[in-house]
């Protein structure tokens, strides 16, 4: 029998689920400022669902399973495609616009040996049924301010727009065959590879310098300075609006353009985005708009937009920042024998409700004499709860009476 | 200031990457390299830069997971291997095929002819699987880590798939090559968030590399 978890998978003990569980608190509590509401979909869904959501692409990624009808069934991959799927069912009874956040397990059967973890815990939130500039400007500042109240400080935002790379494909005339291709080189990162292929296309000094663009607010001017194509300039105004909303929050300097961004899934129609600690060689957010995903499981288009945080590796990051977790443990110990055990659950039950950490020790007859002074009942403490991190012990061993005495183990 | 960490490939492409790492002005003195072949790591506290030295095929793994920034290796390496990284330079020296080939007795001539459950002994099995995937011909492959030329000799394999740049070996051998899978030179590769994180840095490399097409050859 093989005891281990399965590859990619791990239990997480009290010290990790700590950390964890303060990073999902410090960043819920900045969703539910703006007024997001958490919601939980099924580990399951469709196969074809998640597939129609991540694209071929991604899909030898899902874990699949078969139910006894004979469907495909697949474990959910990121959130996104659950959530669509679950508003597009409610159509009917819901208000728009929604917010919504979740934090859950998602699970992704990437190839072994990667070092990478086959279940990732990930926060985020969905804002459906608003196409405003106003709703790109929340779900920026919000993924921002979500990674800056998580602690991490060191830290940038790139930003694209999935209509400025059709514009750039549209001002070159390119077919959907050459479209396809420079995406997959963009989407690969391989640099070597597109600038090989666009050596085949004329202008190629411009369309290359367009689709490798990167920088701040500077490039904006520069991309005028290349080309007046509509559709370019269009999806240029719209990054330049939300950027001055950014300013105006105070959040803009977090912020970076890489105009041909391209995200792993493509269900994105608009803004795209995506953050990275720069203490850490991954990246800990991704998002951006989808106009038309919801549309695929319900013949209605509801515009939304959302973005995912990765919790492990923002608890990563968090550590290579040197960042603590302030723990504020310290556990009282009620000590007694059986005579005198109703006095002393009292007592417990007393610093419980008060809200205080507290456990209790019967000691038995053939302990007393380790326990017949203070000095000797704090010794044999320390050494019997050795890091239980005891603090304080409340001993009603050494008199009868109703109050017990305390004793004070100072220091750690 | 470049504040890099740079893997090195070890082997037979470590001499021009340092020829390389020169030109683009990244080491105080070449000559240092020789406390890398020692050590591993080295840092050359002037051009702010660190070095460590790995195997080309394990260099795309401190690449992805950002304990290098950039490293040098091959493009074979980068394609079996298929890791999230960003390819920026093809640095042009270290150029070879990566052939199919076949005992010259065979009397093979083009992969079409190649048997249904034919064994291929290589060192790129990952490769070498979507090569007859796509040609539609079911193949056994047995990985073997280096002088996969032995694997017809013994009737551990019936062909193999392997790199090539002069034949040399090929022929030694009796093998004959039949169909060439992809060209590879040295390429110049990055991590995902160092490309975002040091772009200023990094943009010095690709710019350099525009200034330097010689060093591009072509496919």
């Amino acid at each position: 029998m093989n005891t281990n978890s399965p590859k990619g998978m791990k239990s997480y003990l009290a010290k990790s689920t700590f950390e964890i569980k303060k990073i999902k608190e410090n960043i819920e509590k900045i969703f539910s400022r703006w007024g997001y509401k958490e919601i939980m979909t099924p580990l399951m869904e469709y196969y074809d669902i998640l597939k129609n959501g991540i694209g071929e692409k991604n899909k030898q990624e899902l874990y699949k399973l078969i139910d006894r009808e004979g469907n495909v069934l697949a474990l959910k991959s990121e959130m996104t495609a659950p959530i669509a799927r679950t508003v597009a069912n409610r159509i009917s009874e819901i208000n728009f616009p929604l917010r919504y956040s979740y934090f859950s397990s998602v699970y992704r059967y990437n190839q072994e040996q990667q070092g990478k973890n086959r279940e990732i815990h990930q926060m985020g939130v969905e804002l459906i049924g608003d196409k405003k500039i106003t709703a790109d400007a929340e779900t920026l500042i919000l993924a921002v301010e979500a990674i800056k109240g998580s602690g991490i400080k060191d830290f940038e935002m790139d930003i694209g727009h999935v209509k400025y790379l059709e514009g750039v494909f549209s001002e070159f005339n390119l077919d959907n065959n050459e479209r396809e291709k420079i995406k997959i080189y963009l989407n690969k990162r391989n640099v070597v590879g597109l600038r090989k292929y666009l050596k085949t296309f004329e202008n190629n000094k411009i369309l290359e310098e367009l689709l490798l663009l990167r920088g701040g607010e500077e490039i904006f001017s520069q991309v005028r300075e290349l080309t007046d194509n509509k559709l370019i300039l269009k999806a240029i105004e719209n990054l330049k609006e939300v950027y001055e909303f950014l300013k105006d929050y105070g959040v803009s300097k977090y912020i970076n353009f890489d105009l041909s961004l391209i995200r792993g899934f493509n269900y994105y129609t608009g803004i795209v985005f995506e953050a990275f600690s720069k203490s850490l060689g991954y990246l800990i957010c991704g998002g951006g708009r989808y106009d038309n995903l919801i549309e695929k499981f319900s013949n209605k288009k509801i515009p939304a937009i959302g973005f995912a945080l990765g919790i492990d590796r923002i608890r990563l990051a968090l550590k290579n920042e040197k960042i603590e977790f302030e723990e504020n443990e310290g556990k009282k110990l009620v000590l007694f024998q059986s005579e005198n055990r109703k006095s002393a659950l009292k007592y417990l039950r007393n610093l419980h409700y008060q809200g205080d950490q507290a456990i209790m020790y019967m000691a038995n007859d053939d302990e007393k004499d380790k326990l017949k002074n203070n000095k000797l009942i704090k010794n044999y403490v320390l050494q019997k709860f050795a890091g239980k991190k005891i603090n304080k012990i409340i001993s009603f061993l050494n008199n009868k009476a109703e109050l017990p005495e305390v004793i004070e183990i100072g220091g750690r | 200031m470049s504040n890099l960490t740079i893997a090195m490939p070890k082997g037979r492409l470590f001499e021009k990457s340092i020829n390389v790492i020169k030109d683009m002005n990244l080491i105080r003195d070449p000559a240092d390299f020789d406390i890398l072949s020692r050590k591993l790591i080295y840092e050359d506290k002037e051009k702010n830069n660190k070095f460590l030295l790995a195997k080309p095929k394990d260099v795309p793994a401190y690449i992805e997971h950002g304990a290098a920034d950039i490293g040098i290796t091959g493009k074979d390496v980068i394609m079996e291997h298929n890791k999230n990284l960003y390819e920026l330079l093809d640095l042009g020296f270290g150029s070879c095929k990566l052939v199919v080939a076949v005992p010259e007795k065979s009397g093979i001539e083009k992969v079409e002819n190649i048997a249904e459950h034919s064994r291929i002994a290589t060192s790129y099995p990952g490769i070498t699987k979507r090569f007859f995937d796509k040609l539609g011909i079911q193949v056994d492959i047995i990985y073997l880590s280096g002088s996969v030329e032995l694997g017809p000799q013994v009737g551990l394999s019936d062909l193999i798939v392997d790199i090539s740049s002069t034949g040399t070996t090929l022929r030694k051998n009796n093998l004959l090559p039949i169909a060439e899978i992809m060209y590879s030179s040295a390429r110049l590769v990055a991590n995902n968030v160092s490309y975002k994180s040091k772009h200023d840095e990094i943009k010095k490399l690709l710019d350099w590399g525009r200034k330097n097409e010689n060093y591009e050859l072509s496919v």
